[in-house]
């Protein structure tokens, strides 16, 4: 992987947090995936770990990749596979946080688990979304 | 003879139990309250206030929140200034906080792991200290293994004109790890050995995540049942009311509940 600063300075990298933006957005008006305000904070700080970490991963990892059509291709079908891996842990999302609504969990250690997964799941999308468009955009 | 001592007996325990307990009270104006029967939470939330039967000191300001459903109840009472990670079914929280004038507000209360929220109304106090002595009282319950135990914590302020004193006690057979601060910085525990703030605001409930309400309860003290941990600080200024968050947590630091309560500072 190159050097952080040389990454974040690839104009690639405000794509990405594009999604990362929704994300800290949509946590404060929670339009699109609801989550209770004890989580929030925690959501949040995951959202912006996970997010940062995949977008130089994204850039990364297409820099290793031979900049010709072929290499494109290649990544825009990476980063439609992300992007779908994104929309289904939306819907684990919302089947998790349904189910363990609806469920009890009356061990105050496993609801402490069920409240991190919960958070990670919030967050998880978001940071695969922000990969995928970090990977769908052109190389110069 | 042994009718006459079991009396004394039950009399005493009467006392003691009375003492310093000023909630629930016979309302002084129509308590707000709601049973919410949701679909997947069942609670009620009560928010009344009655004059304190000391003269010139205020009124008693209870809430409470009860779980009525047969599974834990995450929630986070904004406006009540009141919140709990797990409430066990069929346990009610509650708060009790003596202050000044009413006043009443709205505001939702969360519940539940989503965003479903319900609209609420309290009692509250205005912003100004009605006597020399504030006692707020929160009691919580949280899921064990072994049940699920009670946490009562009293708090209490007062001015004499030379100084001010506080106690923080826990009435409780729990220990539990208490986080005491204002500002979402200012540690009390410390801050009250050196001198005392002048300008301090709670952070508002929910505010805060998860992991910082944790580390700070790491930060925090243990206290026993029993334990009163005391502060005395010398000031002839007079007295005005500041919030503060009290936090309470497992001995391992995880969040268990909190609430807003208020101390009398000096004014300058």
């Amino acid at each position: 992987m190159p050097g952080i600063g040389k990454t974040l300075k690839d104009v690639r990298a405000v794509y990405g947090a594009i999604p990362t933006a929704c994300g800290v957005l949509n946590n404060l008006v929670f339009p699109v995936i609801p989550i209770t305000p004890l989580l929030r904070g925690l959501a949040v700080l995951i959202l912006l770990v996970s997010c940062t970490l995949a977008v130089l991963w994204a850039l990364s990892f297409s820099n290793d990749v031979p900049k010709d059509p072929a290499g494109n291709a290649r990544l825009r079908k990476y980063s439609l596979v992300i992007s779908v891996f994104g929309v289904a842990l939306l819907v684990g999302y919302f089947a998790f946080a349904t189910y363990f609504n609806q469920h009890d969990v009356q061990n105050l250690v496993l609801n402490g688990v069920v409240d991190a997964v919960q958070a990670t799941l919030f967050a998880s999308p978001w940071t695969l979304w922000s990969a995928s468009l970090v990977l769908m955009v052109p190389r110069k | 003879m042994m009718r006459l001592l079991f009396l004394c007996i039950a009399l005493s325990a009467l006392a003691q139990s009375l003492a310093g307990q000023k909630c629930p009270v016979q309302p002084a104006a129509q308590p707000f309250q709601q049973e919410v029967p949701g679909p997947n939470d069942h609670f009620e939330w009560y928010s009344a206030y009655a004059p304190d039967p000391a003269p010139g000191n205020g009124n008693d300001f209870d809430r409470h929140v009860r779980n009525l459903g047969e599974k834990l109840l995450k929630y986070d009472w904004h406006v009540g200034r009141m919140y709990n990670f797990a409430l066990p079914a069929g346990q009610s929280d509650s708060l009790c906080v003596n202050y000044g004038r009413a006043n009443s507000a709205r505001g939702p209360l969360h519940h539940g792991r989503m965003n479903e929220r319900s609209p609420t109304s309290v009692w509250e106090g205005e912003d100004e200290p009605s006597a020399n002595d504030i006692i707020s009282r929160f009691i919580f319950f949280f899921s064990d293994k072994g049940g699920d135990p009670e946490v009562s914590l009293v708090l209490e302020s007062s001015f004499d004109g030379k100084g001010y004193s506080y106690s923080l006690k826990n009435t409780s057979k729990e220990t539990v790890r208490v986080s005491w601060q204002t500002d979402g910085t200012v540690d009390l525990f410390q801050k009250l050995q050196k001198e005392i703030p002048s300008t301090s605001v709670a952070v508002e409930i929910g505010k805060r995540s998860e992991s910082t309400i944790a580390e700070q309860i790491k930060q925090g003290r243990t206290i026993e049942p029993g334990q009163t941990i005391p502060f005395r600080v010398v000031s002839i200024a007079a007295p005005k009311a500041i919030s503060t968050n009290l936090d309470i947590g497992s001995l391992d630091g995880r969040p268990l509940a909190g609430a807003i309560l208020f101390i009398l500072v000096p004014e300058h």
